[in-house]
């Protein structure tokens, strides 16, 4: 029997690292672990996307310094990626990342069936312009609001509130009774502050800004791959929302960064 | 009592993703003949689709007893409330309904709990499921639930139109679910209800959960698909297509329910292969009985009469027909032209429709003419005459009493 004459399509999943390419970057050697970092997940990430056919992992890249520019500006299946080394010099147009990053995500050019975004925001400072306008640009597509949303600080200089406004809140506030975690569902409710990759992730030496990097590009990117349809009231109703919106459940870090704020390795940044 | 629907075609089939996965099928899908309290038929399909969150790891559990309970909710609600009490089923279907419908659900999840003898403290959100269901009855069709499933509708002749969807204010891949403690106000903004009447043509029905949707390309593909789905004959050819969208798509499990109005021309009831294993004698048996359901249709619209009131009511639509200006005459026929198509096809409908000349007078006057009663007045003779013309061009049929004016 002829299949009917329509088009089937898998899901693209749209990955986007904003890296910080300010001049302190170019100190202690953090913009060459960035590079080799991200350099070195690729092919994990390609393993992801090839266990999840139904999805199609595409990446792009923001560099911020006296400017946001797109460093990878076209998305670029992960198996077909050759990473191009980022280069440090400038102050730090977070804000401005933000923006171009917003209109990236307005559909179009976002397939009505795309998955929702990952977006992986690395820095080691402060923005320098207008980091509020940026991040009010980015949340109203609702694109941003669904995307998952990482921060990785490198270093201890990072600006830790700012980065934890673009993840959003902290997701265990909100859940009523009933609902576990969004991670694995083994912590218990109750307790206060619990380590979260919903909190930014501090990298204080390459071998940790590696893992991190490692574990979103191919953990997150599973996770995302295959969303798995959870709980949400409409919010038309009034009634509470029992999961933070935008956001699907992550995995775990791995065993060794179960503390985001702990360090492996020796300190360096 | 002749159905107005046939039985509701339906089909779950496991993603691709839980197949490598070896995770079980979390849709679930149900089609149920009911019977009203009148003796009418009628046709119920439901959809189901647990969440796949490591969360919910009783959802394909969930969804099926949604499917059940829902099912056994509208059962016993069809022999409390008549069919024709068509703005009670309007609040049923919104508040009522499912409200019973989650209690009961509720109670057999926990029940299920039970039967497990498992220590961990029980939450209805391990079973969390949406739900679809769509009811059609002889004079009207119904839908409601929550959750992102999608609801088509196929008219004859249209292109198909989306009914149903799933707001957009959600984000991501979240759904309203059974789970959640005010699920029973979340099925009002999914419920609705459309009348039939006798000119209505009833579309064909699609009820999908998400991952068919979201395997399409765009929602202009997955109107077309649900366009070429609703035409599909046999189980194994749905089946076959639902497999190659979850293979070539989202990955997702994907469900499909079809309801199809009993003058489609297909018939879903058959398979092609049992139509090709049919043995002579019950061939002769079906087309012996074809000849005499034909004979006994013939000789009641020869002999059978309207009652008196259903009488005068067309003759006085046929009079007020008469002294229109005759571009309102056209354009009254002319909304009326898939009925005189279908009159062409179904010639005992005629008798229908003169019974029913009180509720509807214009589809009396044309009935009453396509059994060869003469019009009030030439003027809407004439006009009737090029209306069976025309049809018969569209159909290729004319009936065999319509006949040229006397000159």
């Amino acid at each position: 029997m002829p299949f009917p004459n329509v088009r089937l399509s898998s899901r693209p999943l749209h990955f986007i690292y904003l890296c910080d390419c300010s001049g302190s970057m170019a100190a202690q050697g953090k913009m060459q672990a960035l590079n080799q970092a991200i350099r070195q997940s690729l092919p994990g990430m390609a393993d992801v996307a090839r266990q999840n056919p139904e999805a199609r992992v595409l990446v792009r890249a923001v560099s911020f310094a006296d400017r946001a520019l797109w460093h990878l500006g076209e998305p670029t299946p992960v198996d077909r990626l050759e990473w191009r080394d980022l280069q440090a010099g400038g102050i730090t147009a977070m804000g401005e990342a933000l923006e171009l990053v917003a209109a990236a995500l307005q559909s179009p050019p976002m397939e009505e069936r795309a998955l929702p975004p990952v977006l992986v925001l690395i820095s080691d400072g402060q923005p320098t312009d207008d980091f509020d306008s940026g991040l009010v640009a980015l949340m109203r597509q609702p694109w941003a609001q669904k995307a998952v949303r990482l921060a990785i600080a490198m270093g201890h200089d990072a600006d830790l509130d700012v980065l934890q406004q673009f993840i959003g809140a902290d997701p265990f506030a909100h859940l009523p009774p009933g609902e576990v975690p969004g991670a694995s569902g083994q912590m218990p409710r109750g307790m206060a502050k619990a380590k979260s990759p919903r909190r930014p992730l501090q990298a204080s030496n390459a071998t940790t800004l590696a893992q991190y990097i490692q574990w979103a590009s191919t953990a997150v990117v599973g996770a995302a791959s295959m969303p798995a349809s959870r709980v949400q009231a409409p919010s038309s109703t009034g009634a509470d929302t029992t999961t933070p919106a935008g956001n699907i459940p992550l995995p775990d870090l791995p065993p060794t960064l179960l503390d985001p704020s702990d360090d492996v390795g020796p300190l360096v940044w | 009592m002749t159905p107005r629907w046939q039985p509701a075609q339906v089909c779950s089939v496991i993603g691709a993703a839980h197949r490598r996965q070896g995770a079980p099928c979390q849709d679930a899908s149900l089609s149920s003949r009911l019977t009203a309290a009148n003796g009418e038929p009628v046709e119920l399909m439901l959809v189901a689709d647990g969440h796949g969150a490591s969360n919910y790891w009783l959802s394909h559990v969930g969804s099926a007893l949604a499917c059940r309970c829902g099912a056994e909710t509208v059962a016993a609600a069809l022999q409390r409330t008549p069919l024709q009490a068509i703005e009670q089923w309007q609040q049923l279907l919104a508040r009522e309904l499912p409200q019973q419908i989650l209690q009961a659900w509720l109670a057999a999840i926990a029940h299920d709990w039970q039967q497990r003898a498992d220590a961990r403290p029980f939450s209805p959100y391990t079973y969390g499921c949406t739900l679809g269901l769509v009811l059609m009855t002889p004079e009207w069709w119904g839908y409601s639930g929550l959750g992102d499933w999608d609801l088509v509708e196929v008219p004859p002749g249209e292109p198909a139109a989306l009914v149903s969807q799933e707001s957009e204010l959600l984000a991501g891949e979240a759904t309203a679910s059974l789970c959640l403690p005010q699920a029973g106000s979340l099925f009002a903004a999914r419920a609705g209800l459309r009348p039939l009447t006798l000119t209505t043509a009833a579309p064909r029905l699609l009820l999908c959960t998400d991952g068919v949707r979201k395997s399409c390309a765009t929602d202009h593909d997955f109107l077309n698909l649900c366009t070429q789905v609703s035409e599909l004959i046999g189980s194994d050819a749905l089946q076959q297509v639902l497999e190659q969208i979850t293979r070539e798509g989202s990955g997702d499990d994907v469900s499909l329910a079809i309801g199809r109005p009993c003058h489609w021309s297909g018939d879903v009831s058959s398979q092609p292969e049992r139509r090709k294993r049919l043995p002579w004698q019950l061939g002769a048996a079906v087309l012996g009985g074809s000849v005499l359901l034909a004979s006994t249709a013939w000789l009641t619209s020869r002999w059978w009469r309207p009652p008196a009131a259903e009488v005068a009511a067309h003759r006085a639509e046929g009079e007020r027909l008469c002294s229109l200006p005759p571009a309102l005459l056209q354009a009254s026929l002319n909304q009326r032209r898939p009925q005189f198509q279908r009159l062409l096809r179904e010639r005992q409908l005629s008798a229908a429709l003169l019974a029913s000349g009180e509720r509807d007078p214009l589809g009396a006057v044309i009935a009453a003419s396509h059994q060869g009663q003469p019009a009030p007045c030439p003027q809407l003779q004439q006009a009737l005459l090029q209306q069976w013309q025309q049809a018969r061009q569209a159909s290729g049929k004319m009936p065999p009493s319509a006949a040229p004016p006397p000159r």
